[in-house]
């Protein structure tokens, strides 16, 4: 059974229609990878799967379970984990904190648990700022807190949106071996990114997004190499991105 | 301000925040013991500033942290007000039991009010939550035997079953203004260090986020709608007691219970413990000194609040904060 599944899903705010007549479904543990140029559609896909938005028409099943209608508090205990583009921090309140929110009520535990806290700042490089106002952390620690707030629901499925941009290479490649654990640890994973070659060192799968609509879907090197994928990568040769 | 960030710097957070607590706690001294160094209109004076700092603890509560913009609070005060006297007036219920009971009453009303108003959005609610008190305020009046439009006197003899002398009363209702507030701000500052604290300043700062990791934002909300209705209602029930007269102009008056608390917790600091008692010393210490400019009195108001939102939206007390002073209420959990 697919974990996750979208039935020609479509979402229009207005006449613009940002999501169009999208299928896809992944298998549980499997890894997929989002791009798309900018204003395709990519997150707005992430509202509609975590649920802070909701579809226009068709349906949404986790692990088989029609969700089309569940609130987002609900998605999350499903199993469903989403980081936001732009970072939502609780801004009022500490590091330590904000993943005690995503602890104490993304998961079925109703007492916080420091010790888990502690693992997941630690692994997403937090921990120094554990104590420190969420109001004062950079950009890149506001992307590093919406991973750790995620992983702290102990999700099913991870939905992770643009969290490597403007990373040097070397945080980069971190970032790409804690989402690589996070994956063997059997997380199912779906993540939209620009940087092609950190995407495509996790996942084994890759979707093509535009004007609302899939356009390409498979393995990722034969979805680079298809002509649509060239043209809007203009310049972009995953070989090259690579090396 | 500069200076303030001088201090905190230069003497550590920790001596400042001492201060602080020394300044709170000959306040808390000083106003515990009021009956017996304050004069009679004094005392009457504490009693109301104490019975607003009720009320702005409460509408602090809902608008600051959920987000609820309620211009209709009047509703529970009148609420409150009206239960307590048909409850000892008529149901023959002692005084001071007649005041939880309203309370408890009130709740129980807020539920399907919530219910109504919880259909609305935004803009929709504070118009919503308005229009709902004015329908309470038309149906008090609609009751011959609580006085109809004209209001009602409480009986004298209920009056004194509270104490025999004059006296007597005052200490009592006195004593009674001062476990509300502090009640309230003991109240809220329990309620954010608890689970559900947690939840309340993940609403307060991100609506999206906090539903994200599983905070049910409506049961949130709809649980502390009914809670503030509560202490809102039992603040009111001690309100018309002390005034020993109701009407439901007094009762549901959108500028005593609404505007002026707004004011009062929007000054002083929104989303915050520490703000509304700001606003509560600043509101009466300008309307004493502006006793006789009548209007004028409200419009300052108005531009003093105007002014906080453009200098600062998070008011006095957010101000302070910013610069480096610590808080007097501690919710903040710490990793060790
Ligand atoms: N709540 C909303 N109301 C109105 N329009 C919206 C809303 N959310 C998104 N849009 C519009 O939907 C379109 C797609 O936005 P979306 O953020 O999903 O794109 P994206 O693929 O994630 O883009 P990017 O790569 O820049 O992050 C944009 O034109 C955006 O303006
Ligand atoms: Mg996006």
């Amino acid at each position: 059974m697919p974990i996750l599944e979208l039935n020609s899903v479509s979402k229009r705010y207005g006449a613009l229609t940002v999501t169009d007549d999208v299928s896809f479904s992944l298998e549980e543990g499997a890894t997929l990878g989002i791009i798309g140029p900018n204003r395709g559609g990519k997150s707005t896909l992430f509202n509609l799967i975590g649920g802070t938005d909701r579809v226009n028409e068709g349906a949404v099943l986790f692990q088989g379970r029609d969700v089309t209608r569940t609130g987002a508090a609900d998605r999350c205990h499903a199993g469903i984990a989403r980081s936001f583009q732009i970072p939502h921090p609780f801004v009022g309140m500490t590091v330590f904190e904000n993943l005690l929110v995503a602890d104490a009520f993304g998961t079925t535990e109703r007492h916080a648990r420091e010790d888990r806290c502690r693992n997941i700042l630690d692994q997403t490089g937090l921990l120094p700022k554990a104590n420190r106002p969420a109001g004062s952390l950079t950009l890149l620690e506001r992307k590093r807190l919406e991973l750790a707030r995620a992983l702290a629901t102990d999700p099913k499925l991870l939905l992770l949106d643009e969290i490597a941009g403007g990373l040097t290479e070397g945080e980069c490649k971190s970032l790409v071996e804690t989402i690589k654990s996070i994956r063997d640890r059997g997380v199912s994973i779906i993540w939209i990114e620009h940087i092609v070659h950190a995407l495509t060192a996790v996942v084994e799968r890759l979707i093509v997004i535009d004007y609302g609509k899939v356009i390409a879907d498979g393995a990722p090197a034969d979805v680079m190499a298809l002509p649509v994928v060239k043209e809007i990568y203009l310049g972009i040769d995953l070989d090259e991105q690579a090396a | 301000m500069a200076q303030l960030d001088l201090l905190s710097t230069s003497r550590g957070p920790d001596v400042t925040r001492l201060a602080l607590i020394g300044v709170g706690l000959i306040v808390f001294v000083a106003l515990a013991a009021a009956p017996f160094w304050a004069g009679r209109a004094d005392l009457r004076l504490l009693m109301e500033a104490l019975s607003f700092l009720a009320l702005a603890q409460m509408w602090n509560l809902l608008a600051g942290y959920t987000g609820l913009i309620s211009v209709g609070q009047q509703a529970y005060v009148g609420l409150g007000g009206y239960l307590f006297f048909a409850l000892a007036m008529f149901a023959g219920i002692p005084v001071l039991w007649a005041i939880p009971l309203a309370a408890i009453a009130a709740g129980i009303i807020a539920i399907p009010t919530g219910w109504i108003a919880f259909r609305l959005q935004g803009a929709y609610f504070a118009i919503g939550t308005w229009v709902i008190a004015e329908v309470f305020r038309l149906i008090a009046a609609q009751f011959p035997a609580l006085g109809g439009g004209s209001g009602i006197s409480l009986p004298v003899a209920l009056a004194r079953s509270i104490a025999e002398t004059r006296g007597g009363r005052e200490m009592v209702m006195y004593y009674i203004a001062f476990v509300l507030a502090a009640g309230a701000v003991l109240a809220v500052w329990l309620l954010l260090r608890s689970r559900w604290g947690l939840a309340l300043t993940a609403i307060r700062d991100s609506e999206p986020a906090a539903a994200s990791l599983g905070v049910n934002i409506r049961r949130v909300k709809f649980f502390v709608y009914v809670g503030t209705a509560m202490g809102t209602a039992l603040t009111g029930a001690f309100i018309f007691l002390q005034k020993l007269r109701i009407t439901p102009e007094a009762a549901f008056s959108v500028t005593e219970w609404s505007t002026f608390v707004i004011f009062i917790v929007v000054i002083g600091g929104l989303g915050t413990i520490e703000g509304p008692i700001i606003g509560v010393i600043l509101f009466f210490l300008l309307r004493d000194l502006a006793a006789d400019l009548g209007t004028w009195y409200l419009i300052g108001l108005g531009a003093l609040a105007i002014a906080v939102m453009l200098i600062d939206r998070r008011g006095i007390w957010g101000a302070f904060r910013a610069r480096g002073l610590p808080t007097l209420f501690v919710t903040q959990r710490t990793l060790k």
